[in-house]
């Protein structure tokens, strides 16, 4: 399984939890085997969109995959350059693969997806992912 | 409004990976997500842009909770 250090967006948890035939379901069976990265401000999303009960149990599954969360803020400095190419709230998530040196930011946003080329990460879907790093390797 | 993260601890010590039981607790997070509805009936872009416009909102409220201004 690849080494890359990959960052989850906050989508990619929530339809791996509700959505179990699609690639992100399939991508958090593979959390053990991959490093992740999970910024505190995406965790604090997840609080805010999960049930007590289901937290519980996220957090259960992040400590297996030994999953790092990330504590740190960015500076603004960052995200100011990303927003030239991003709406603030995705400029976020770019500046903090940036800052964290991710080397895969994982997502289903489109705006992510179809537009934005940045030089220092790829973006790929949990699909595209699935493809290029774990079937490839597991054939 | 006091959020949840304040009253959950985090404790993400280095443990063992056992595969097997990260698919059982996976498995059993998605029954229990069936179970609340969580987002129910949404497609995907609808939970994209709901998730979206909840950060956006953040960002406006408290920027601070995302980005260090005194870098």
């Amino acid at each position: 399984m690849t080494t890359l250090t990959i960052l989850l967006d906050t989508n990619e948890f929530i339809f791996g939890l509700t959505k179990p035939q699609e690639s992100s379901a399939q991508l958090l069976g593979k959390l053990p085997y991959l490093s992740i990265k999970l910024p505190r401000f995406i965790l604090n999303e997840l609080h805010d969109n999960l049930s007590y009960t289901l937290l519980k149990e996220l957090y259960q599954l992040i400590r297996e995959a030994e999953v790092e969360v990330i504590e740190e803020k960015i500076p603004a400095s960052m995200v100011k350059k990303y927003q030239k190419q991003l709406p603030p709230e995705d400029a976020i998530i770019a500046a903090y693969c940036e800052f964290l040196r991710i080397e895969i930011l994982i997502s289903e946003n489109r705006h992510f997806l179809v537009d934005f080329h940045p030089k220092a990460f790829r973006v790929l879907s949990a699909h595209e992912f699935i493809e290029q790093y774990i079937l490839t390797e597991s054939n | 409004m006091t959020k949840t993260s304040d009253w959950i601890p985090i404790l993400l010590p280095k443990g063992t990976v056992r595969h097997s039981s990260h698919m059982e607790l996976l498995k059993s997070l998605q029954n229990k997500a069936k179970k609340v509805k969580l987002f129910g009936g949404m497609n995907k872009q609808q939970i994209i842009k709901k998730l979206h416009q909840q950060r956006k909102k953040i960002l406006k409220e408290t920027p601070h909770d995302y980005i260090n201004y005194t870098a």
